[in-house]
């Protein structure tokens, strides 16, 4: 037995430490020589591989109980800050490839762009993923805590340095959102130490408040507040008023980057929590069940209504982050794995979606691009294109041929199911119907055949959108792999589901 | 042995069925779709006299295993094929006919662009057929059943281009189809009772079981056998079915399909004889159909519509033989007439068939006189009809004497109100029936006296086909002694046949009709044989009194027919009945009285599914677009706004999360 306080195993928080490292080096390596953009690039790229390679380990872990690689542990035995099981390394591999994918998005045009912001969007894009990964492992309130924030807060810059109006709206609001919602994560940190007298938000700290019923109303509000504060992140209806903001003003990867990557933080830490009171044998969570059928609902509806794709994506997170927390409305081992897997179906599919979107930026011009009208006759225009984009509407929806949405939505309503909350599941069936509306309107559109009269060119530049709309570009190689890969992994996973359910270690 | 048996049994289904894939595969080869049907049928009819060889001379297994057993939890089934004397005799008068009328459609089809798929369908039907006949599993007849039917809706519509042929083919089917929905209820019934599809199991079990349960499932299945069989009320598809091109008539309306019913109430004799009140609501649709039958056949303006309804009529003759066989005669006599009604209505069919061609046209105006100038025709023809109305010796006498020995014995033994039903309907329909044969031949033997003159007077050499055309002008029958056909409005016209430009008839097609015909005459020797299982049985007086109603007949049709200058018995009723018989006393009209109020219903249904039903799902587009846009008004995309919103949903979460879990 070591003498140390705590043990400290480096590799087992390589996926933490290696983008963290990542953003170091390059705000160095930008002090020592500027003028560079490729090289940041580059090591990002570098640093969240060797993050991923690290993840590789832990997937497939757990299926025996309380199988897992801990490290950062109390002396004699005692808890450990850090644990990495299937769900944990599974959640920080999804987070270091989407944020590869989002800097694939972004990656830099020597004719377009000048090299200054480069290495700090770089590295805030490191530090934000560094968070993301953080916590997901995280089993202490103060590292669960200011892992979460860093996952947020470089996303409120990353939305901001674009310096346009649209952006700094929606900087201001995500900002809003990131402040209220820290507010509340402290508070539900607080009582849940009041609760149950522990710093680790690990199971056996929940057991041992189980003799006192005094303090198990403190632990219901410590976990509802959480939820309250998670409920930002998410996009939950009623925390998710920035999204459409946040959305609309951001760079496009940006987008992607909230959509992918703060997603995977969100419920990252959520699950944490819930995975520290499942044990306790709780009956269904209410507030959930309510944000849940709010939020389908909800986003649904909205996004039947939009005319512009990256809002009409925005709102789907929102019905779709209440499909993710759906089943964690039972509170159970099984409704964890459910809710990881549904979270990451989405995140593929909507990372496709905003790639082939990217990549429509570069060929149409951003204005056309993120007009829903302009996407008729698109399959007649950009055959390939035109099918990955089906392919991730039908995965949002889940309908075949996107199998692995499909397997995703049952996998998320049978624990409600199982759990006898037929209100519930009525519900998101008919948010299924919604849903189906909702991505088959876009698709419609996109397998339209084109109209002579809609030919005409697209309508004047809005505010600082880069202006590359009537040149024929070549959509750029980084574009590419990333529409490649995305569309690659979704349609491996669609024949066969249970390579991600097997990650997560069901 | 047994193995060789289980060989040919199986192989007497593939081969037609191959033959019919094979056959679609190249259908636009003449020569090669006539090879692989003619093939096929061969085959079959080899493998089919095997099996019947084998199964009289040495020891075999009845069942022969298919695709294996389903594993169907409580239910068995089994799938197998039941070979015994029944079916092996029943198979091979199919095989006869079916090579008989493939080798036909050779040269009948000759200039038909679709002849390939015409025979890949006819193999087809075969297969299905013997399916249905070496059954030994409910499923496996209803199989059978079903692909029949299906077949026979493509065959009576093969002039898809003719617009009486779809709706004649759409007809069978509907009407067919009707009658299978109580047929596959019966079959359930059935297989319920015992647990297993076994036809064997379900003989056996049967009898310990409720009467009235079986009584129920028999008289579902006569709804299904009525309905494959043509007998009344759904008899009036098969008249209908006429438009399809002769040979499918032969083969399905005449030979096989319609008598798939009565075989597989023989198959289930056993037991269908221990339901008195089943037998005896057969004996009452067989004894209208036999009569009413061959009342309107007598009436027909139409040959080949005339045959149609001489089938209902014998049909209903060889089910009435299974509704009044005592359980000590058992299936055989009705079996018996299945048999040779095959045998000489396939070849009263070929051989008009053959006739039309030459004279182009079914309809007793065309054909008048037709087999004195087409004398090649008039013994196939004559010993057709002399079979059908049962004169001795022939294979009709034969199976007809014992049907009325089978009514004889039943009224004698058991004194059974079904016996008498029958042996009433059975005598008026030997007068009936060679009331309709005679009145037939004289008019295809009929010369009117300005022909008979012309005749005379030309040089009568013309009797070769090659020369028909020039025959053909000079009995071009005169002005006013026709029946007009188009005086018969409403009237499903019987298929126009082929112009005169036809090619003279393949050797094979008429070696085809002449072992028919030759079938036909020694057939009825079969009886001293042990294939079909009947005691040669006479009843001298009943015999005696049928030949005198069958001279009584023929005498007073001659009276008839001489009073008429176009030679047609039937122009004795007048242009106006003859529309009504050629109607069928107008069934269609019932059929649409029963038919109406259930359009009458759907149509309420589908208002109610439309502005009810429909009305509420669509609803939901409109809920949806209103909360769309009372959402859209309630986000401002104001921060302020933002946090009354947020702190409503604190207190919501909040409360509920506390109060609720």
């Amino acid at each position: 037995m070591s003498q140390a306080v705590v043990s400290v195993n480096a590799g087992l928080l390589l996926p933490v430490l290696a983008p963290a490292a990542g953003a170091a080096i390059i705000l160095v390596t930008d002090v020592v020589v500027q003028h560079l953009r490729r090289t940041h690039y580059v090591i990002a790229l570098l640093s969240l591989l060797v993050g991923a390679a690290a993840t590789v380990a832990g997937l497939g872990l757990g299926r025996v109980a309380g199988e897992a690689r801990r490290t950062l542990c109390l002396p004699d035995g005692g808890q450990c800050m850090y644990v990495a099981d299937s769900v944990t390394s599974t959640l920080q591999l999804a987070a270091l490839l989407t944020a590869a994918l989002t800097l694939l998005l972004s990656w830099p045009d020597d004719k377009l762009e000048s090299p200054g912001g480069t290495a700090v969007i770089v590295s805030l894009v490191l530090a934000a993923t560094a968070g993301a990964t953080a916590v997901a492992g995280a089993r202490d309130l103060g590292t669960w805590l200011v892992a979460l924030e860093l996952a947020t807060l470089p996303t409120v810059a990353l939305v901001a340095l674009r310096g346009a109006r649209s952006a700094i709206s929606g900087a201001v609001a995500l900002l809003t959102a990131a402040l209220v919602s820290f507010g509340l994560l402290a508070l539900a940190a607080g009582l849940w130490y009041t609760a149950t007298g522990s710093g680790f938000l690990t199971p056996v700290a929940a057991l041992a408040m189980v003799g006192d019923p005094t303090r198990r109303p403190i632990l219901v509000l410590a976990v509802v507040v959480a939820i309250a504060g998670i409920g930002f992140k998410l996009s939950l209806v009623p925390f998710h008023a920035w999204t459409p903001e946040a959305y609309d003003g951001a760079p496009l990867p940006i987008a992607a980057f909230l959509a992918g990557v703060s997603k995977i933080a969100a419920l990252a830490a959520l699950l944490v929590m819930i995975r520290a009171i499942a044990p306790l044998g709780a009956p269904p969570l209410a507030a959930i069940a309510i944000v849940s059928a709010v939020s389908m609902t909800l986003g649904n509806i909205m996004a039947l209504r939009q005319n512009g794709v990256i809002r009409l994506l925005a709102w789907s997170t929102v019905a779709q982050a209440g499909w993710v927390v759906l089943p964690l409305a039972a509170v159970s081992s099984s409704a964890v794995h459910a809710s990881g897997a549904y979270l990451l179906a989405y995140v593929l599919a909507t990372l496709l979606a905003f790639a082939v979107i990217a990549a429509l930026v570069q060929i149409r011009g951003a204005a056309r691009a993120r007009d829903l009208a302009q996407y008729r006759g698109l399959l007649g225009d950009h055959p390939i294109l035109a099918s990955a984009l089906a392919l991730a509407l039908l995965s949002l929806a889940g309908l075949p041929p996107g199998i692995l949405g499909l397997v995703a939505k049952v996998a998320a309503l049978r624990p409600v199911v199982d759990s006898e909350l037929w209100l519930l599941a009525v519900i998101a069936a008919f948010n299924a119907v919604l849903g189906v509306a909702v991505y088959l309107r876009w698709l419609l559109v996109v397998i339209s055949t084109s109209d002579p009269a809609a030919k005409v060119p697209a309508p004047a530049v809005p505010d600082g959108v880069s202006p590359v709309a009537a040149t024929v570009a070549r959509v750029h190689p980084a574009t590419l792999v990333a529409v490649g890969f995305t569309a690659v992994a979704l349609v491996v996973t669609s024949l066969s589901p249970q390579t991600l359910v097997g990650m997560l270690g069901i | 042995m047994s193995d060789s048996v289980s060989l040919s049994a199986q192989v007497v289904i593939l081969a037609p069925f191959v033959a019919a894939i094979l056959g679609l595969l190249v259908a636009r080869n003449r020569p090669a779709g006539a090879l692989i049907s003619i093939a096929g049928a061969a085959v079959s009819l080899v493998a089919g006299a095997h099996v019947l060889y084998a199964i009289h001379h040495g020891p075999f297994s009845p069942e022969v295993p298919t695709v294996g057993p389903l594993p169907l939890g409580q239910l068995k089934m089994p799938l197998t094929l039941l070979v015994d004397e029944l079916s092996a005799i029943v198979v091979v008068a199919v095989a006869i006919v079916g090579l008989a009328v493939q080798l036909f459609s050779q040269w009948y089809l000759h200039d038909d662009d679709r002849y390939g798929v015409f025979v890949a369908s006819v193999s087809l039907f075969l297969s299905a057929m013997f399916l249905v006949v070496l059954s030994g599993d409910l499923v496996l007849t209803l199989i059978g059943w079903e692909v029949m039917g299906w077949c026979s809706y493509l065959l009576i519509g093969h002039n898809s281009r003719k617009e009486s042929a779809n709706k004649a083919a759409t007809k069978a089917f509907l009407v067919t189809r009707i009658a299978d929905l109580a047929f596959v209820i019966g079959l359930i019934i059935l297989a319920s009772g015992v647990s297993t599809t076994s036809i064997t199991a379900v003989i056996d079990g049967w009898p310990d079981l409720p009467a009235a349960s079986l009584t129920a499932a028999f008289l579902c299945l006569l709804i299904g056998v009525a309905g494959k069989s043509a007998q009344f009320p759904f008899h009036d598809w098969l008249p209908d079915a006429m438009e399809g091109p002769t040979p499918a008539s032969a083969l399905i309306h005449a030979a096989t399909m319609v008598a798939a019913g009565t075989f597989f109430l023989a198959r289930l004799f056993p037991i269908f004889v221990l339901s008195d009140p089943a037998r005896l609501a057969l004996a009452m649709i067989t004894a209208v159909t036999m009569v009413g039958a061959a009342i309107i056949a007598f009436g027909q303006s139409d040959l080949k519509r005339m045959l149609a309804y001489s089938t209902l009529s014998q049909i209903a003759l060889m089910l009435s033989a299974l509704a009044v066989a005592p359980a000590s005669v058992g299936a055989g006599p009705g079996v018996l007439h299945l048999l040779s009604h095959a045998m000489f209505k396939a070849l009263l069919f070929l051989a008009i068939g053959w006739l039309s061609v030459l004279v182009a046209g079914t309809a007793a105006a065309k054909m008048s006189g037709g087999v004195r100038y087409h004398p090649q025709l008039r013994l196939p023809i004559a010993i057709g009809l002399l079979a059908l109305a049962g004169v001795p010796p022939l294979v009709g006498f034969v199976s007809k004497e014992s049907i009325l020995g089978a009514a004889y014995d039943n009224v004698t033994e058991l004194g059974s109100l079904s016996g008498w039903i029958v042996l009433v309907s059975f005598g008026v329909t030997v007068v009936l029936t060679a009331a309709y044969c005679t009145r037939a031949w004289l008019v295809l033997t009929h010369l009117s006296p300005a022909d008979e003159a012309v005749r005379r007077a030309s040089l009568a050499a013309s009797r070769t086909v090659v020369d028909v055309s020039l025959v053909e002008i000079f009995t071009e029958p005169a002005p006013g002694t026709v029946r007009d056909s188009s005086g018969t409005p409403g009237q499903p016209a019987a298929e126009v046949e082929h112009d005169h430009g036809h090619a003279g008839i393949f050797p094979g097609a008429r070696v085809s009709i002449g072992a028919l015909a030759f079938l036909s005459v020694v057939g009825g020797l079969i009886i001293f044989t042990p294939l079909v299982g009947v005691e040669p049985h006479l009843v001298w007086g009943l015999a005696a009194s049928s030949l005198l109603l069958i001279l009584v007949a023929w005498l007073s049709v001659r009276r008839m027919a001489a009073m008429n200058s176009s030679g047609d018995a039937a122009d004795f009723l007048g242009a106006r009945r003859i529309a009504l018989f050629d109607r069928g006393f107008g069934v269609d009209g019932i059929y649409v009285a029963v038919v109406s109020p259930v359009v009458r219903l759907a149509r309420i249904v589908v208002t109610a599914d439309r502005d009810l039903i429909d009305a509420s799902v669509r609803s939901t587009v409109v809920a949806t677009r209103w909360a769309g846009a009372a959402s859209e008004r309630a986000h401002t995309r104001k921060p302020s706004d933002y946090l009354v919103w947020l702190l409503l949903g604190l207190l919501v979460v909040g409360v509920s999360g506390v109060t609720l879990w």
